[in-house]
């Protein structure tokens, strides 16, 4: 026990429990705790949380505390907020003529992040409501300015300052948004109205959509602002509030928050850019895919999260994350660029059931925690992935989930058998069915996101994390020809793992516009911003205590074809040299068509470049992950703990499966489906074929 | 052989995600904002016989008539020039299954070894295809010559090698090239992505599998729907809308549903127009189906080739829903289109309300027609841009449980978006003085229709006066359809404002953001379809409609009257012209007292002269069947008759249609909404339906007042016994 | 290999007989009155180079255009032209000149090698694929995208085989599918005509004495080319000419050609024109280069073949940007006529400055329209181009007076008989007669404009229609006098009339009886009217070419009405008197008061 300090601590919430993980100086896993999910007050649960690590080490909380270098928090603060709408009363100050954007939201914000069976049903269709911003705390003020920059209305001060004044005092805003057309060319106009606001109200939290989202669409930029508005406030509170709980309790380091971005930043950065924390949760578990990917040497590596509810993907593209600029949440559409991560509503909670066709699917309603599965017993008829899943035996129906529920497997059979019947199935036929079903929606969901950004799921291998996913991503990883499947250890707890030792992260972009090939002229202009941007970003980590040796910087040119819209990423060095600009358009052009396909590529039209991104990263921790302490061993006997029949579709039928203890598996040992492993918080199945080999991290890897 | 359900489901969902994945790949390649900004495209995947088998979620019509582009390049092309492994054909022809001709259509054959296995198609549409005017449609057109050129389907890629001339060709005839040629790349980028994974999935399950399962996509789905039409009353709907294109066009609609079985018959509809607005047959039938997709079978799965079995169009050669060359047909899809879906909805409409099962599905009309300006010039680098702005939304249509939503996408196109204001101004030279929801847009109803948008702007810094053509359809009569005493969505005008004060107003610091506060030289109402130029400083004003409203006004409840005063939904006149709501603009608040007198009054008004009173009946008897918070049927001693279900009084024989057993009376168009008082004022008529008991609105119709009412013929005794 | 004459001129013959052959079948087998009746194609045959060995007979306006068109589609194909391939082309923007002018071409191989390309180029009855009126021209174009469908080149052929998708495309887009596909088989029918000449020359002389032939047609016009051009005198000589309008709203439109002799060799420079303009008056580059080539050989000996070869000494500067060679998109309907018309005029007023006894009719200027409806006697759509209006005198030419009802474009083109007219349209000719005093003066005067009244029957027409030459009519010659100039009245039910006047063009729909007359003006005179013979004024005077007045008024020569013979002392003085106030004329080059 390293007595002597030095603990990293990550603390994850998640829709039902806070989960921690304790790393000790060595980068080992020194603690895993799961405490319930307090959304009252999140800070307690959090609390909680730590409680139950510090336990597991066997020392006081503020042992613990006392001894953490670095303590990183992923909250829902931001997120509930939305979903509850229990944000800031917000007010609006826009542009006179449009102060109802975020109303007519494009028209899409009724289908804004729906599901393609939801988006078929006309009737149902509906916009995001209620409105984070209710019409009548919305007020338009004369200004106007055009698409070259130029001034067309001076900003009516005097209207900015009724307006202000009508939010805050008669409709109650307790925070205001600023958004005008053009103002990320020409901010002038929101930057005196914050002045003004300012002068009347030194407290308001105040957004301003040019510093928010400095980023062409009004519609985007202006919910960019108004949500920051909506949750800065909400999410500024609980950080303090954790920050004052942690402190009483013993922290003497800072705090580092999880961002959706892919990365940690700090408690200030999270507070003025509260849509960093907008489904942050997630993205640990890439985060932890990414450094996987570090770390095993998978360039190409595509993460699966199956939980209760829902199956998350997110690619790992050449090691980097990828991200996705206009995400969604609730309905709105918003600019912050965020680790693309798509989800189905496919998890061991969803439903099984027969569509109007009168053909088995699986999803996307689910069961959620309760009433959960039917072999749950708490009340949940409808038969559910996880029931299906205990009806093939891969799931030991002896154990006892999280301590509290234990499984039924007669409840589960005549769940699936009834549904069977529907559509003349045995239970067993019907059990079957509906985990094909599920594999293959999951397998589609894969393939449309590695092709539609332009990738061959071949080129990939697979990470698999979150409790469901050890059962049903073996068979389709199969299905899907991937090189190879990586179930890590403490798979349950992923995401936490992932932010704790996820690096610092800040991102700087601005547009740059010219085609290729540059002029000398152009050229110099643009290592002279690349040399700003880094500058700056660099000043950013100094600021928060880093030394600029400690900072790995990276820089990418954004390209397209001119004309479209959705550009390239291109990895350029310090300067651009003029070898370099001679060889872009041709790069450019080869990682098109290697995404596209031969002759998809358009020369004719010409390359331009739109913007330029710099990127530093610093790693809070060294090294990220411990090192080996064992000599492998094979034979994996020691850990065998019995046999249970179970499907495997290759024989099509069940078969006696050797059950391993997974807490008692060790470095080396290898495993030959099919058999099952049963380790806390997840089941893993390898099927007849596939070989497993357990590493000293504790991971499996699958050879399929 | 029979593929078992689960490798079934497995396929039946890749294929949906293949047709998604198309459509993904298309739009991240596109450089047009009709694309990449408002998602005009749609794709579709067809069998070798050519029927669709599935279908995207974007602009639906798109892509619902392949199977004609691959009949046609089936019978016309098998021998020559032949149809290999990688070829893939254009084609932008109304004839050969493109919508109009701005909706150019790639369809290519995916083989396997030496037999086509299946069909793929994308569709999108082109900012310009050539033609007279820019931006496609050809308003001034008298023939479909004067409209963009027809490029019948023309392989464009032979064995998987782009044929340069023919694609040079093609692109040459538009002001966009560039863009058109990147739209043509992207999607053969799509296409290729799709065989791959057709062949993935032959690989994986044998090409026999993958064969029955087409077979079986359409049979399971085919059956499915006939279960629904059987869940659904017998009997026959009448509808009418009309078209005003240089002169008022109908299109009729006589929707007959028996047993499993369909008829949508479209033959009363006019002679078809010399150009523009008219629809070939299979754009009429795309229509149609998209309506029957999103609002009878959002939860099937999207292969209209299956639901064709169980429906007919019936239309006449040479009329408005069935133009033959060569009439012009450029604005095809968003005229008499959109209107022949709107007509078929409304007829859904009325066969789900009276059904328990699926009443709240049941929707009054969605804005039933675009206002979009086509506008093309020179750019303030004096370069040509021509391009149709979606700038624009109209409203939902009410349901019998809530109001309909503000702002929507044209029926049958979820998935489309609008631009916003700034990626226009920065691409286009032009600019927006405003764009925002406008009160008295959405039809009154005890469910208000959502409302449209109402948008201005004028040419800004562009070298040349800009061409605008006025697409837009209903300027002048109210045409989206109430259900059940909803009033129709009013009309939606667009004006003209030469000479405007607002670069003057801008420049003393204020802003002009209503149509209200802009001086003027002259103004004038813009027809639908006409062409004008602008000069900077004109105003080009566009109201777009809202939805039609669900039962009667009056029994709206107040406080969401006021609700809507305040939030701007319906001004203070319409509150109290409308709904009889009497609101002290002062304080916010409704007078109860003078609103029941004025509602009373109203009623009273909606009687015959020679009311009497009748005493009402029926009280305590349970409904046979309702329909709307309208009529019930009671089963009165044996004779079910209709029912008031405001007062329950008698109204008849449930054998007639209530419209003819309720009081009729007809009330100007003006009477209800500030937008329907330009145009044909006096050429339309309300024809009114109420309880001559007490008043309660039963239905109302927009009509020319030379033209009959619609009536219903069901038989409503069979209906409720089969429920 | 070295070859006897005679074998070599009888294989230019036969080259050129070829080519005429060409026309002879175009004739026979195409469909349309445009092609059938009236000639307006041409055939070439061409070397596997793309430059014009011999043409046919036809309308020559599309000689350079045709030879331009082809050079676009080597240049498109690059090592891509294979035996069995047949190309079309209508683009301006890829050599050609208006979108109703099409070329088709097809290559002739040997042993592998490209030796010679046949090709034809005709004027489509709905221009090539329609446009937003009847027949392709349209005065309210401001973009080539509103006169029709563009078709750079593409393979019709390939490998032998009609590709049916691609013939389909090229149908579908004109209002008279029978004509036009009739028109573009006999357009390829031609070709195979031509092309099967071309194998028996080869079978019976051997390739290389064709190719030897070729080479020695070229360099034997270019050499009697050069020799006479060495005979012209030195100099730089100007020639200016004014189109009415552009159909849309520029006027006065300039195009000038400033012609630089020296030795042998010739350069024609347009820097000078006019920048090119927003309506359908802009001309495509082939177009200009055959107007320009057209004034060029119509002064040449007639001994020196019109081909390749005299391309050679000839140096064509058109700027870009400019009326006679527009950056792409601009609308170019009009172009055949107008500026086609002011290129010639400009070239022939400079030559007749360097070479005035052998300048003539520097091109006339047109009234010109499409009729479109439906025929009421067969229920069938129609469009009519009213080629029996457009008879024009053109002007004299030292030593020759203009001959009246000229078809005004030099060549084989023929002008429709106002009975065939009535056959094929659903029209009465009314009226069709010179005009007595339209000629324009001069010692040798022009020929007599013409008046023609069309009426419309039993039916609702659509006339576009069009007047050039109103404003500048053809210019006169060496101190000529202009004729009159061109103009159309309208008649409408009621007695309502509309007159329409230089450079303007309207739309109308015209009902039963209704129609319109048209006034072709007179061709320009050529020297000065005082100098012509009494007695050639008193012949026209009993032709009625001239009133009594005329003749006193125009040429000082006095007839006796009565006895109809000339007063020699009184027509003596006159002249005198005349003389000694008289302004020189030609007023027609002075610059335009705008």
């Amino acid at each position: 026990m390293a007595e002597d300090g030095s603990y990293r601590v990550g603390v994850d919430i998640g829709g039902t429990f806070v989960d921690c993980v304790v790393l000790d100086a060595d980068g080992h896993i020194a603690s895993v705790a799961k405490s319930p999910n307090t959304p009252e007050d999140q800070s307690l649960g959090v609390m909680g949380a730590l409680e139950a690590a510090a336990d597991n080490l066997g020392v006081a909380l503020r042992t613990l505390l006392s001894s953490t270098t670095g303590f990183i928090h992923g909250c829902t603060v931001g997120t509930n907020a939305l979903l509850e709408r229990k944000g800031a009363k917000t007010g609006l100050i826009t542009t006179s003529g449009f102060e109802d954007t975020i109303f007519i939201g494009r028209v899409m914000q009724k289908r804004a992040g729906l599901m393609a069976e939801e988006v078929a049903h006309q009737s149902r269709l509906f916009k995001a409501e209620p409105p984070v911003v209710p019409h009548a705390l919305i007020r338009g003020v004369a200004e106007r300015v055009d698409a070259i920059g130029e001034v067309l209305c001076p900003l009516d001060e005097a209207g900015v300052a009724t307006a202000v004044a009508e939010l805050v005092d008669q409709e109650g805003a307790e925070s205001l948004a600023i958004s005008y057309l053009w103002s990320f060319i020409r901010p002038e106009h929101e930057q005196r109205t914050r002045q003004i606001i300012a002068q009347a109200y030194p407290n308001l939290y105040v957004a301003s959509s040019h510093e928010v989202a400095p980023v062409l669409g009004e519609y985007e930029r202006t919910v960019s602002a108004v949500l920051t508005a909506y949750l800065g406030p909400a999410v500024a509170r609980y950080a303090q509030r954790l920050e004052e709980r942690l402190s009483e309790s013993g922290l003497s380091s800072g705090l580092l928050m999880m961002t959706c971005r892919g990365g940690l930043t700090s408690v200030d950065d999270a507070c003025q850019n509260p849509l960093l924390t907008l489904d942050s949760g997630p993205v640990g578990g890439a985060i932890g895919g990414s450094l996987f990917s570090a770390n095993y040497g998978e360039d190409n590596l595509i993460c699966v999260d199956m939980g209760g509810t829902s199956f998350d993907v997110s690619l790992v593209l050449k090691g980097e994350l990828v991200l996705e600029t206009i995400p969604v949440v609730d309905k709105y559409t918003f600019y912050c660029p965020k680790v693309a991560i798509k989800s189905i509503g496919a998890g061991g909670g969803s439903i099984v059931s027969v569509d109007a066709t009168g053909v088995p699917k699986v999803g996307p309603e689910s069961a959620g925690a309760r009433p959960g599965p039917a072999a749950y017993g708490l009340g949940g008829a409808e038969p559910t992935v996880t029931d299906v899943d205990l009806v093939l035996g891969y799931l030991n129906p002896d154990q006892v989930l999280g301590g509290k529920i234990s499984l039924d497997k007669s409840k589960a059979d005549k769940a699936v058998g009834r549904v069977g019947q529907e559509v003349g199935m045995t239970t067993e036929e019907m059990a079957i069915g509906a985990f094909t079903i599920v594999n293959a929606r999951m397998a589609d969901m894969i393939s449309k996101l590695t092709i539609e950004s332009g990738h061959d799921p071949r080129e990939f291998s697979l990470l698999a994390y979150g409790g469901a996913s050890g059962v049903h991503i073996p068979f389709l990883a199969q299905d899907l020809h991937v090189k190879s499947l990586y179930v890590p250890d403490a798979s349950s707890v992923f995401s936490a793992l992932g932010m704790v030792r996820g690096d610092v992260i800040h991102t700087l972009e601005h547009s740059f516009i010219a085609i290729a090939p540059f002029t000398p002229k152009e050229r110099s202009a643009l290592n002279g911003l690349i040399a700003d941007l880094e500058k700056r970003v660099m000043q950013q980590f100094i600021e928060e205590g880093w030394a600029q040796d400690q900072v790995r910087i990276s820089r990418s040119l954004f390209m397209k074809y001119r004309l479209q819209v959705h550009e390239l990423p291109l990895a350029i060095g310090e300067q651009v040299s003029e070898e370099d600009v001679a060889a872009l358009q041709a790069r450019f052009e080869a990682q098109y068509e290697d995404i596209y396909g031969q002759g998809t590529g358009f020369s004719q039209v010409g390359v331009e470049v739109v913007k330029i991104r710099v990127d530093g990263n610093a790693s809070p921790a060294a090294p990220p992950m411990g090192q080996a302490t064992e000599q492998p061993v094979a034979d994996a006997t020691a850990a065998l703990k019995g046999v249970r029949d179970a499907y495997f579709p290759s024989l099509g039928r069940f078969v006696p499966a050797e059950v391993y203890d997974g807490g008692k598996l060790r470095n080396g040992n290898v495993l030959k489906g099919p058999c099952i492993i049963e380790r806390t918080g997840d089941t893993i199945v390898i099927p007849n074929g596939a070989q497993g080999e357990v590493d000293a991290y504790g991971t499996i890897r699958l050879d399929l | 052989m029979a593929v078992d359900a689960i490798t079934l489901q497995v396929l039946r969902h890749r294929l949906q995600a293949i047709n998604d994945e198309q459509i993904g790949v298309t739009v991240r390649t596109s450089g047009s904002p009709t694309v990449y900004e408002a998602f005009d495209v749609n794709s579709s995947i067809i069998t070798p016989k050519g029927e669709a088998l599935a279908v995207g979620h974007y602009v639906m019509a798109l892509s619902l008539s392949f199977d004609v582009t691959v009949k046609y390049v089936l019978e016309r092309f098998a021998e020559n020039p032949g149809i290999y492994d990688g070829d893939i054909f254009y084609t932008n022809d109304p004839w050969a299954g493109a919508t109009h001709q701005n909706d150019t259509v790639m369809v290519a054959p995916i083989f396997w070894e030496d037999d086509i296995v299946a069909w793929t198609g994308i569709s999108l549409h082109e900012m310009d295809v050539g033609g007279p005017l820019a931006g496609g449609y050809g308003a001034q057109a008298v023939d479909i010559y004067g409209e963009a050129p027809l490029i019948p389907p023309v392989k464009v890629v032979e064995r998987g090698v782009v044929r340069n001339d023919i694609e040079e060709a093609i692109v040459r005839n538009s002001r966009t090239p560039a863009f058109n040629g990147l739209d043509m790349r992207g999607r053969l980028a799509a296409i290729n992505r799709t065989r791959t994974r057709m062949h993935e999935i032959i690989r994986q399950y044998g090409k026999d599998t993958f064969m029955e399962v087409q077979d079986q996509i359409l049979d399971l789905a085919q059956e499915a729907f006939a279960r629904r039409l059987r869940e659904l009353p017998d009997g026959t709907w009448r509808q009418e809308g009309y078209l005003d294109y240089k002169r008022l066009y109908r299109v009729r609609l006589v929707a007959t549903k028996k047993d499993d079985r369909l008829t949508l018959d479209f033959r009363e509809s006019s002679n078809q127009a010399p150009a523009m607005v008219n629809a070939t047959r299979s754009l009429l039938e795309g229509c149609a189906i998209a309506a029957i997709l999103t609002e009878v079978c959002y939860d099937l799965p999207w292969a209209p080739a299956a639901f064709f079995r169980n429906i007919e169009v019936l239309s006449k050669p040479a009329t408005i829903v069935h133009a033959l060359h060569p009439a012009g047909v450029g604005q095809g899809a968003t005229a008499v289109g959109a209107l022949a879906q709107s007509l078929v909805s409304t007829a859904i409409s009325k066969m789900f309300a009276a059904t328990e099962t699926y009443k709240e599905e049941a929707q009054a009309n969605w804005v039933p027609s675009t206002k979009r300006p086509v506008v093309s010039g020179l750019n303030r680098r004096g370069e040509t841009y021509a391009i149709t702005l979606i700038d624009e939304a109209g409203g939902g249509g009410a349901l019998s449980f809530r109001d309909g939503p503000d702002s929507v996408h044209l029926p049958g196109g979820p998935m489309m978006a609008l631009g916003n204001i700034e990626v226009y101004e920065r691409l286009y030279p032009v600019l927006y003085l405003y764009r925002k929801h406008t009160s008295d847009t959405g039809g009154p109803g005890k469910f208000r229709g959502g409302l449209g948008t109402e948008q201005a702007l004028t040419p800004h810094r562009g070298k040349s006066r800009m061409q605008l053509l006025n697409l837009a359809g209903c300027s002048a009569y109210p045409e989206a359809r109430g259900l059940y005493g909803g009033l129709p969505a009013p009309a939606q005008p667009s004006f003209l404002l030469r000479g405007s004060d607002v670069y003057e107003q801008m420049a003393s610091g204020s802003y002009p953001s209503g149509y209200e506060q802009i001086g003027f030289r002259s103004d004038r109402v813009i027809k639908s379809r006409e062409v004008i130029r602008l000069s900077s400083g004109d105003i080009y004003v566009a109201v777009q409609t809202g939805g039609a409203g669900y039962g009667d006004p009056l029994e709206r409840d107040p406080s969401r009257v006021l609700a809507d005063y305040l939030s701007e939904a319906c001004s203070l006149e319409a509150c109290s012209a409308a709904y009889g709501v009497v609101i002290d603009p002062e304080s916010g608040t409704i007078n109860v007292a003078e609103t029941d007198a004025v509602r009373d009054s109203m009623r009273r008004e909606r009687l015959p002269v020679t009311s009497t009173g009748v005493a009402t009946n029926g009280n305590g008897e349970t409904p046979i069947l309702s329909l709307g918070d309208a009529v019930s049927m009671m089963p009165h001693n044996g004779v079910p008759a209709w029912h008031c279900q405001r007062c329950h009084h008698n109204l008849g024989p449930a054998s007639e249609d209530f419209r003819k057993l309720g009081h009729m009376r007809e009330v100007p168009i003006d009477s209800y909404s500030r937008w329907n008082v330009f145009g044909w004022v006096d050429l339309f008529i309300l024809r009114e339906v109420s309880c001559p008991n007490c008043g309660l609105l039963l239905d109302v119709q927009s009509r020319r007042k030379t033209d009959p009412t619609m009536y219903d013929s069901v038989d409503w005794e069979k209906a409720a016994a089969g429920r | 290999m070295v070859m006897d004459t005679i074998t070599r001129e009888i294989i230019r013959n036969a080259l050129d007989t070829a080519a005429l052959e060409m026309t002879v079948s175009m004739e026979r087998t195409s469909r349309s009155p445009i092609a059938n009746e009236c000639r307006d194609f041409s055939t070439a045959i061409l070397d596997g180079q793309s430059r014009a060995i011999a043409q046919g007979l036809g309308s020559p306006v599309l000689m350079a255009a045709i030879k331009h068109s082809v050079k676009a589609i080597l240049d498109e194909f690059p090592g891509d032209v294979n035996p069995g391939d047949l190309f079309i082309n209508n683009d301006p923007y890829s050599g050609g000149s208006h979108l109703g002018d099409t070329t088709i071409a097809a290559p002739v191989f040997h042993d592998g090698e490209l030796v010679f390309i046949v090709s034809v180029r005709s004027h489509l009855p709905d221009g090539t694929g329609g446009g937003a009126r009847p027949g392709g021209m349209y005065p309210a174009a401001i973009e080539i995208f509103e006169e029709g469908v563009r078709y750079p080149p593409f393979k019709l052929y390939h490998g032998g085989q009609l590709k049916q998708d691609r013939f389909d495309w090229v149908v579908r887009n004109t209002r008279f599918k029978a004509w036009t596909v009739g028109d573009i088989s006999a357009m390829i029918a031609s070709c195979h005509v031509a092309e099967t000449r071309i194998r028996g020359l080869i079978e019976k002389y051997g390739i290389d004495a064709l190719k030897e032939a070729s080479k020695y047609a070229l360099d034997y016009a270019e050499k009697l080319f050069a020799a006479e051009v060495e005979s012209w005198p030195d100099g730089t000589y100007t020639g200016v000419a004014y189109m009415d309008s552009d159909g849309f709203y520029e006027w006065d439109l300039k195009i000038q050609a400033d012609i630089t002799i020296a030795g042998g060799t010739l350069i024609i420079d347009f820097s000078g024109t006019d920048a090119q303009t927003t309506g359908f008056a802009n001309s495509g580059l082939g177009n200009s280069l055959s107007y320009a080539f057209l004034a060029l050989s119509s002064v040449l000996d007639e001994a020196i073949p019109k081909n390749d070869g005299i391309f050679r000494p000839v140096q064509m500067i058109l700027p870009e940007g400019t009326l006679v060679n527009p950056s792409d998109a601009s609308p170019t309907g009009f172009c055949t006529l107008h500026p086609g018309a002011e290129i010639a005029q400009a070239v022939t007023l400079a030559l007749s400055q360097a070479l005035p006894e052998k300048v003539g009719h520097p091109w006339d200027t047109r009234v010109t329209g499409v009729i479109s409806g439906t025929d009421p006697r067969s229920g069938d759509r129609y469009v009519a181009l009213p080629f029996v209006t457009m008879h024009a005198g053109p002007g004299g030419t030292q030593g020759m007076d203009g001959w009246g009802g000229g078809s005004g474009m030099r060549g084989g083109m023929a002008y429709t008989t106002a009975e065939m007219h009535e056959v094929q349209y659903p029209h009465r000719v009314e009226q069709r007669e010179f005009m007595t005093d339209s000629c324009g003066p001069g010692k040798w005067r022009g020929g007599p404009g013409t008046r023609t009244i069309i009426k419309i029957l039993e039916h609702t027409a659509l006339v576009n229609y069009m007047v050039w030459g109103g404003k500048y009519p053809a210019p006169p010659l060496c101190g000529g006098v202009q004729g009159i100039p061109n103009e159309a009245e309208f008649f409408y039910s009621g007695d309502r009339t509309e007159h329409l006047g230089g450079g303007e063009s309207i739309e109308r729909w015209l009902n039963d009886k209704e129609g319109f007359q048209t006034t072709r003006g007179g061709g320009g005179g050529w020297g000065d009217p005082l100098d012509r013979d009494p007695a050639m004024v008193r012949e026209d005077v009993l032709d009625e070419y001239l009133s009594i007045e005329g003749a006193r008024r125009d040429y000082g020569v006095v007839v006796d009405p009565k006895t109809i013979q000339v007063d020699e002392q009184a027509t003596a003085d006159l002249r005198k008197a005349v003389r000694e106030v008289a302004v020189p004329a030609g007023a027609a080059t002075e610059e335009p008061s705008s």
